[in-house]
């Protein structure tokens, strides 16, 4: 099975300790992230609860911005991880279009960039950066097989904020709370 | 390094392998097409292209474990990659694999861009003088340009001479009282002396004689441990928010107590990061109205314990505690009122019911009472406060109702049983030191006066020219009997290690005594608010240019940082500092440093310990005399359990800790065990719930509103809190012109101050106002709307984040916000908190910082772009 992100929505508090790893790792200046964690609330005060999602590329099994690519610059590597060669890139923005998600980023240099799972740190035999950045160990990444195994089979790959799973298969597993399922959401501008 | 450039985009991606991929291309847009669900399959490109793999940027550097050493509540594992003078990367803990129970000391949002602040484009490289300020005092110091003013870069020769002739004119003129220092070093109590400004900033009113009512100092270490968190039933957050206010590890230990079975409960006028998490039940308290919810609690205990039975532990009370009633009053209580009759409303014919307290705190009567059975003895119940609700003005007696409302439910030196503070890096895991940082051997310097001044009263006498006050304290928690004190002028400032000017209340207060002395000198390593109101600015170091040190983290970490760059520009250490201040005084600098900074980092690597095996604490590190000579520092080798190099490379040490390894802990056990032979410290070796020694030392202070105040816990109007925001003070009139209460939470962009000047923090946490939903709607207000915050004392812009998780009537403005003030119209663009702080207090004198009034209003004149998008405040001087 091709890898992909593990998240535990239970552990997450929405500190965007992941978002800041992830710009670090990227070098990435104010302006272009690449993941991005976001808090929703779900009923009104006093009765209300809240929950928080941490959001990248799902390395999806079909991936709408490598199909949407002109000049092919988008690609999958063996182990599914999907990536953009930025020698072939050409910074049309195509993918910034396709990605129901939005992830991939038209960057300053005038090419896309987006999340490819640290791939050349877990070629080194390490974590992604935001996975061994969280302070609650909300995300894992791996094998998305070997991650269910490892963390039973009571995930989900969609919720009432993201997009139909069915549009790109996400290789995302998701150990969602009950207030994620909720339609009612608002995001939290804080 | 010339070119600081931590967060910019690095030079792209190199090239490692090839990688045919047109077939995949062309599966992926055959699969797509087959579902029929994405228009771009069908132009999808199937043109033969060859790919490079991304290549490891860090293949060839070396980690190093990088100082993070703010006050922030964590205490964490940072490593730094850096290649050519430019950060490739940072990352956390991974030196051994991470289990729960021996957790990685992983770092917050803030130490991953660590890198912005030590490297940041805004470093401030050489000395700056303000252009319009000339020595001498008087007109000739234009003290009114503080804070407008250009600046002009000058040599280090220059800078050290005129702080120096300054310092040597006013100290001839007037001694060690012609100048204010909140936080003193070495050098600044040889060359002259101050007075120094007090201010009970974190810990509240428990900086005030926790020990004369049997607590720990200021209520600190007497949770359980880690371990012991995971057999509670439930688990109180009281004003407390771990993963904002002592993020890093702490919120792990919660989760592990979720995942094994414990309830959470909020109590917080915010349902916050942490309480959301944990599907914590939330009871919104109004700011500052914590006593009145708790005594209603109390009342409800009592109540259901009549009707119910099994509620209240009268075992617990009459055995450890005094004051709680009649039968149970200390030897020395002067007044003859105890704390269950007050509730009962014996004396002033008003029982303390739910009813009686919802218009004040607005928690419905239901849900005190299912609160107070909750705290019933039959639970295992742990309540972790976070000291919030003690940052409030009228606050005094809350460490004594908390402590009375723990021992109610004999929730104190039992497993599972919990009533303490859950603060800091210690949060969630009390206990003593199982691993401890060595400290080096210093010189010893003494100020040569002990004057103190409350905080916001001693920039009133500065503006003053002089004035008079009782001088109760010169050190944080640590006050004495009131001495009458009569100041003259103070015409020097120093701010040698803090950020006082920002980070105290009365900021506006603050900015006009700057702007009415001879003399401000700063050290800094940006233009913050301290140097933006100065005359002349030092460059120092931060820790990553400094030989290294050694802290201790929480009681299993100890951390050794290790040096990461030479110092950056012209800026030099805070020894180095005050070495050439003390040259420039004609005084000998060793007096203050008598050894160099690597001995001092070998000192505390030497001298940090382990517990062994017998439950001493023992050498950790084995040092060589290859190492010693290594470091060219003098000392002995000594046999430890960690070889130095090792402790250095991996940056430190972990304590190991396993579930029943026996060095679990348990606050109070001993005194529960065996009162008589373990007493704490207060007068009757009991927990005094009526204290007569801390109510006689508040008392003696004679601040205003003293007599509301008795020995024991009453609920007291406070000099400006929930009362106020009504025209008349009274609660359920119309309201005033400040409708609203206004607080100050912790907020993760920032530590206090520090990191309000990261780009990458400024676009994650943007910073707003908090707003309830209703409140609002009300003023017509909409997310990123810009809103005017206006107080009594000042006036501050913030884009709305419009919440319906904010408790209605309350306003929060994070805290440690460097202020930016537009002189045409005296309003704070970045939402300052404490520039919407004024000077009035009362009781003990604690900084009421969470319970201030305000109003809001959709503000036209100017919409607030994202701090973000601000430009740094770089010094082109």
């Amino acid at each position: 099975m091709p890898v992909g992100f593990y998240f535990d929505m239970t552990r997450c508090t929405g500190c965007r300790a992941c978002q800041v790893a992830c710009k670090d790792k990227n070098r990435l200046d104010v302006g272009t992230v690449f993941r991005y964690a976001k808090t929703y609330s779900v009923g009104k005060f006093p009765k209300v609860t809240a929950y928080s999602y941490s959001a990248s590329c799902n390395h999806c099994a079909m991936p709408a911005c490598l199909a949407a690519c002109p000049t092919a610059a988008i690609y999958k590597a063996e182990d599914g991880t999907v990536i953009i060669d930025q020698d072939v890139c050409i910074g049309d923005a195509s993918c910034t279009k396709a990605c129901p998600y939005l992830i991939p980023k038209l960057l300053p240099s005038g090419k896309a960039g987006k999340c490819d799972g640290c791939y050349a740190i877990r070629d080194a035999g390490g974590t992604p950066a935001c996975v061994a950045g969280c302070p609650n160990r909300a995300l894992d990444f791996g094998d998305t097989e070997a991650l269910k195994k490892k963390y039973g089979t009571g995930t989900v790959s969609e919720l009432p904020i993201l997009p139909s799973a069915a549009t790109t298969t996400p290789a995302l597993l998701i150990k969602a709370k009950p207030a994620a399922s909720d339609d009612g959401y608002t995001e939290l501008n804080w | 390094m010339d070119k600081l450039d931590a967060g910019k985009p690095a030079l792209g991606f190199s090239r490692r392998r090839f990688l045919a991929t047109s077939m995949a291309v062309a599966a992926s847009a055959a699969a797509l097409s087959s579902f029929g669900c994405s228009p771009q399959a069908s132009v999808a490109p199937q043109k033969e292209v060859e790919h490079t793999l991304p290549t490891n940027e860090e293949a060839d550097g070396a980690w190093v474990a990088a100082a993070c050493w703010h006050n922030c509540g964590g205490r964490c594992v940072n490593k730094v990659m850096v290649k050519d003078g430019v950060v490739i990367r940072q990352k956390t803990d991974d030196s051994h694999e991470d289990t729960p129970d021996y957790p990685q000391q992983r770092g917050c949002v803030r130490g991953k861009a660590q890198q912005q602040q030590c490297f940041g484009a805004d470093r401030l490289m050489h000395p700056l003088k303000r252009k319009g300020w000339k020595p001498g005092g008087g007109a000739a110091s234009n003290g009114q340009l503080r804070g407008k003013d250009e600046w002009e870069v000058i040599s280090w020769d220059e800078a050290i001479k005129l702080a120096c002739d300054e310092i040597k004119r006013i100290s001839d003129e007037l001694g060690p009282t012609g100048f204010y220092c909140k936080s003193p070093n070495a050098a600044i109590n040889l060359m002259c002396g101050c007075v120094r400004g007090w201010d009970t900033t974190s810990h509240g009113t428990y900086t005030l004689g926790s020990t004369m009512i049997g607590l720990p100092s200021n209520d600190l270490g007497n949770a359980n441990d880690r371990f012991d968190m995971q057999n509670a039933e439930y688990i109180v957050m009281w004003a407390s928010n771990p993963s904002w206010s002592t993020a890093g590890t702490p919120t792990y230990y919660y989760i592990q107590a979720r995942e094994a079975g414990a309830k959470f409960i909020c109590i917080d006028p915010l349902y916050h990061a942490s309480a959301q998490m944990l599907d914590a039940d939330w009871i919104p308290v109004r700011n500052g109205t914590d006593m009145a919810f708790m005594l209603a609690t109390a009342y409800e205990m009592m109540r259901l314990d009549e009707s119910e039975g099994g509620i209240v532990d009268w075992d617990f009370l009459n055995t450890y505690t005094v004051g709680f009633d009649a039968d149970h009053m200390p030897a020395d209580a002067k007044l003859a009122e105890n704390l269950k009759d007050y509730i009962l409303g014996v004396y002033d014919s008003t029982p303390k019911t739910p009813q009686w307290a919802e218009p004040i705190c607005g928690v419905p009567a239901e849900q005190v009472t299912e609160f107070a059975r909750i705290l019933g003895k039959k639970n295992k119940v742990m309540i972790l406060h976070n000291y919030g609700l003690v940052r409030c003005n009228g606050s005094e007696m809350i460490p004594q109702m908390l402590m009375a409302l723990g021992a109610m439910g004999g929730h104190m030196g039992k497993s599972g049983h919990a009533c303490g503070s859950a603060y800091h890096a210690n949060a969630g895991n009390a206990g003593p030191n199982l691993v401890s940082a060595g400290s080096a051997t210093m010189p010893k310097t003494s100020n040569p006066i002990t004057t103190g001044c409350r905080q916001p009263q001693l920039y009133e006498v500065i503006v003053n020219g002089g004035g008079s006050f009782n001088d109760v304290s010169n050190a944080y928690a640590s006050f004495h009997e009131p001495i009458p004190t009569t100041l003259g002028p103070i015409k020097g400032i120093f701010h040698m290690t803090d950020a006082t000017l920002q980070t105290s209340l009365a900021q506006k207060v603050g900015i006009e005594a700057h702007r009415k002395v001879d003399f401000v000198l700063t050290c800094a390593q940006f233009m913050t608010t301290n140097a933006l109101y100065s005359d002349i600015v030092l460059p120092v170091t931060t820790q990553w240019e400094v030989p290294g040190g050694v802290t201790t983290c929480n009681r299993e970490f100890v951390y050794c940082y290790s040096q990461v760059s030479k110092p950056i520009g012209e800026s030099k250490t805070d020894q180095e500092i005050g070495t050439l201040l003390l040259e420039g005084m004609g005084i000998d600098p060793s007096l203050a440093y008598n050894t160099t900074e690597a001995q001092q980092f070998f000192e505390q690597i030497a001298g940090s310990k382990v517990m062994g095996s017998d439950g001493k604490m023992a050498p950790l590190v084995t040092i060589t005399e290859a190492d010693i000579a290594a470091m060219g520092v003098t000392g002995a080798a000594q046999t430890g359990i960690i070889d130095m190099k090792e402790f250095v490379e991996n940056g430190g040490y972990q304590f190991k800790r396993t579930p029943g390894d026996g060095l679990g802990f348990i606050g109070y056990e001993d005194f529960v065990k065996d009162p008589a032979a373990n007493p704490l410290k207060s007068k009757s070796g009991k927990l005094e719930i009526y204290c007569q020694a801390r109510y006689d030392l508040m008392a003696s202070y004679e601040f205003p509103g003293i007599a509301a105040y008795k020995p024991y816990p009453t609920y007291v109007v406070p000099c400006v809190g929930y009362e106020s925001t009504f025209k008349d003070g009274k609660i359920g009139s119309a309201k005033g012109t400040y409708p609203y209460i206004m607080y100050n939470p912790h907020y993760l962009r920032r530590s206090h101050s520090v990191f309000d000047n990261c780009p990458w923090l400024r676009e994650t946490w943007e910073n707003p106002v908090f707003l309830s939903r209703k409140d609002a709607d009300d003023k017509g207000i909409a997310d990123g709307d810009t809103v005017l915050i206006t107080t009594p004392a000042g006036r501050g812009l913030r884009r709305a984040a419009v919440l319906d998780i904010l408790m209605p009537g309350v306003v929060g403005v994070p805290h440690g916000a460097w202020v930016d003030v537009d002189d045409s119209t005296g309003i704070d663009r970045a939402g300052s908190d404490n520039y919407l702080i004024g000077t009035e207090y009362g009781g003990m004198g604690v900084s009421g910082y969470n319970n201030q009034i305000c109003n809001i209003e959709k503000y036209a004149a100017l919409a607030l772009e994202p701090d973000s998008e601000w430009p740094q405040r770089i010094i082109s001087a």
